[in-house]
């Protein structure tokens, strides 16, 4: 059945064979995930505008509850049902062959609905105020824990039907030698998120258990070291797509060709080795654990996974600018960079994702998550601020800019709005660096995260932060409204064309 | 010069203006890393 | 193309300058690994490790009669109290405790600048986090964990303490000091 030629088109602009059934399943992958950018945006304005003293929006009950929401709106099920829609398309449609078990992929799709809409549910009725990092004693209701399990359940089977796909495409002779660059890219964030999902099971069911009544204790300094292996390794799974995908739009816009295949494929394999160790870096000033265990891990053993980004950093600009320079740009050092397509939102939001990840996210993550400055960064917003930088000026800006890619090549409609998409990426990531670097400022002055009330109103004893502080968290409620403008427009344009874009046939 | 063997030692490296942007940032890099060592030698002692 | 098969030989040799790079890189890697140990050895910032376990009806009995102890007095013989939270000298070089709990840190401690101290940090309810402002040195406070940070005030003055770990609705409120004497 799945071998039949009818289940297939030829994709004009690429010449790519696309899997029909496989095509559906991207489709419904990438609007959900766009549907939780959404109500992740939404929340993210009302968090934003209450940590914003002058506006201070939410009372407290409800800023705490829109903040859990919003994480984990953001950081498991908009990134997740993404990527998923991204591991179908690196598999089945970048090697031309059909995606096995697609009524597995059904599985998957449901399993990961219904659990995102249980755990949702619980937290907007108020039985679930713990962040997204729930850390125990606190506990939130069972459906809460329960829907989180079946979202990763049905994300680990859609890894396996990606790993399933690649194997079988090759016994049937679909392809010869090695994987595309941005297919083993996909693979190894496929294996980070196999080993994410073993973590989040191992720490989410006993929590469950403990949530029901089955289980007397959770050990406090246990569940943070192996909910860290879910919780941030889930974000490496994003490392690895987002550098995949920095690769294919560097191919798709300007036809960049990697200048060095081993160069960034041992890039990638270092990823694979040594990256899940450094969510360690949550832990550098928590009881329980020894030195040497937190310098190894914090340190991606001899900072390798570190090494592996600065090799991409290189290799992706070299990319660019080697294909530049076969159109004739070579005059000087950069006329290559300044005859870029800065027009083309895909190419935009690739360089703005890179530089802001790299240049923001990656410089602090590094710095912030050694041993000992975690003493005067840990909890503060400085951290918030780094993993703004990277997940969302990031990862969520390299997905935006996929997007403007899959609405043609997958939903087969034209981009309506081109002059909004065109400003969309730099509306969204210069917004999002102003709120996260302010935020980084900020935590510098010792403001902490996930914190309703910096003026202690109601607080024993008061203090004050410095003018200078109210200053920062000014800018970042601009920079916010911006950002959150910057994804308004993504998800007008993206839902827009999806649904009454001009068809192309 | 890409006709011949593209990935030999001896063709110069084909993005130049890659390599001093990729040096810049490995600058930042180490101003910043240095700066907040700096920064954390100014609290109380602790261990 | 990046999403094209590559050629059938594709491990072919780095450039010079892609060699360098990576070099580079290992160097400022090896840099930043290796000096989390050195500083061990040359610095004075470093996250304590020290842990014990006990319950927490255990800790507060130990943080209950350290206030009982070193509890300063009012010349009434009162014990002097800051908005109901006891405030508490220990002499320089001993054991003192800190208890979090929602939402008040306790109880308030006095210290002497430059002595140094064996802070024991835990909580009897859920995780909290340990703040000192305006330093911004930050530590957990884990239910059934005794965390020892050995740690020597470098300035007089008082030293507001927030809660930095999410622990309730209150968890703004939670607002504590440390007070340090020359």
């Amino acid at each position: 059945m799945a071998n039949q030629t009818s289940d297939f088109r030829t994709c004009p602009t690429t010449g790519l064979k696309v899997h029909l059934p496989a095509q559906t399943l991207i489709r419904i992958n990438a609007v959900t995930a766009v549907v939780y950018i959404l109500i992740g945006g939404i929340l993210a304005l009302l968090v934003a505008l209450t940590r914003w003293p002058a506006v201070h929006l939410l009372p407290a009950d409800l800023f705490y509850r829109a903040l859990t929401a919003h994480g984990v709106t953001m950081l498991i099920f908009w990134v997740i049902f993404f990527e998923i829609a991204g591991l179908y398309f690196g598999s089945a449609v970048l090697l031309s062959t059909r995606l096995v078990g697609i009524v597995f992929g059904w599985v998957a799709y449901l399993m990961m609905l219904a659990g995102s809409l249980m755990t949702e549910y619980t937290i907007l009725i108020g039985q679930a105020d713990v962040m997204f990092s729930a850390y125990p004693p606190l506990k939130a209701h069972p459906l809460f824990y329960l829907g989180l399990i079946l979202f990763a359940v049905g994300a680990l089977i859609g890894c396996i039907l990606f790993f399933a796909t690649v194997i079988m495409a090759k016994a049937e002779g679909k392809y010869s030698g090695s994987l595309s660059l941005v297919s083993f890219g996909l693979a190894i964030a496929a294996i980070i998120a196999v080993v994410t999902i073993a973590g989040g099971a191992a720490i989410l069911i006993p929590t469950f258990l403990w949530s029901v009544g089955l289980l007397s204790h959770i050990d406090a300094p246990t569940y943070r070291l192996v909910f860290w292996l879910f919780g941030h390794s889930s974000q490496q799974i994003n490392v690895s797509a987002m550098v995949s995908i920095w690769y294919l739009l560097a191919a798709l816009t300007v036809g960049a060709k990697p200048v060095s295949e081993v160069f960034s494929r041992t890039a990638f394999l270092f990823y694979a080795f040594f990256i899940n160790v450094a969510s360690a870096h949550h832990l550098m000033v928590d009881p329980a654990l020894t030195t040497p265990w937190k310098i190894w891990n914090t340190g991606y053993v001899f900072h390798l996974a570190v090494v592996a980004s600065m090799m991409h950093a290189l290799a992706i600009p070299a990319s660019i600018e080697v294909a530049q320079r076969k159109k004739g740009y070579v005059h000087g050092l950069f006329e290559w960079l300044k005859k870029c397509p800065w027009e083309n939102p895909g190419f935009s939001a690739m360089v703005l994702s890179f530089c802001g990840f790299g240049l923001l996210g990656g410089i602090t993550g590094v710095v912030f998550g050694t041993e000992q400055i975690a003493i005067v960064t840990h909890n503060t917003w400085r951290i918030t601020g780094h993993f703004h930088t990277t997940v969302v000026l990031g990862t969520t800006t390299a997905f935006m800019g996929l997007t403007y890619y899959v609405i043609p090549l997958i939903f087969q409609r034209e981009v309506m709005m081109p002059k909004l998409a065109m400003i969309q990426p730099w509306m969204f990531a210069i917004g999002v660096a102003i709120f996260s670097i302010a935020m980084i400022a900020a935590g510098g002055y010792g403001v902490p995260r996930r914190h309703w009330d910096i003026t202690f109103a109601g607080a024993p004893y008061g203090f004050e932060f410095s003018p200078t502080v109210f200053l920062l968290m000014s800018v970042m409620g601009l920079g916010a409204i911006m950002a959150v403008l910057g994804g308004a427009i993504y998800c007008l344009v993206t839902v827009g064309s999806v649904f009454f874009g001009k068809k192309i046939s | 010069m890409a006709e011949k063997k593209p990935y030999d030692d001896h063709v110069p490296f084909p993005a130049p203006g890659t390599l001093v942007l990729a040096l810049m940032f490995l600058a930042v890099f180490i101003i910043f890393y240095i700066l907040n060592w700096k920064w954390l030698s100014m609290v109380w002692e602790v261990k | 193309m990046a999403f094209n098969l590559p050629e059938r030989v594709w491990w072919k040799p780095m450039h010079t300058e892609e060699k360098v790079w990576i070099v580079l890189c290992v160097i400022f890697g090896l840099t930043t690994f290796f000096f989390m140990p050195v500083w061990h050895m040359i610095g004075h910032q470093n996250p304590p490790s020290e842990t014990y376990k006990l319950l927490p009806s255990q800790f507060a009995d130990k943080v209950n009669t350290f206030v009982d102890q070193y509890a300063v007095k009012e010349a009434s013989g009162e014990v002097k109290t800051d908005k109901g939270t006891p405030i508490v000298h220990p002499p320089g070089g001993s054991d003192i405790y800190l208890m979090g709990k929602q939402w008040i840190w306790y109880p308030i401690l006095e210290l002497e600048k430059g002595k140094t101290y064996r802070l024991h940090l835990s909580t009897i309810d859920v995780e909290h986090g340990l703040s000192i402002y305006p330093l911004n040195m930050n530590f957990m406070a884990l239910p059934d964990y005794d965390y020892v940070l050995t740690i020597t005030p470098g300035e007089a003055g008082e030293f507001p303490i927030l809660c930095n770990e999410f622990c309730g609705i209150g968890h703004h409120k939670m607002v504590g000091k440390i007070i340090v004497k020359e």
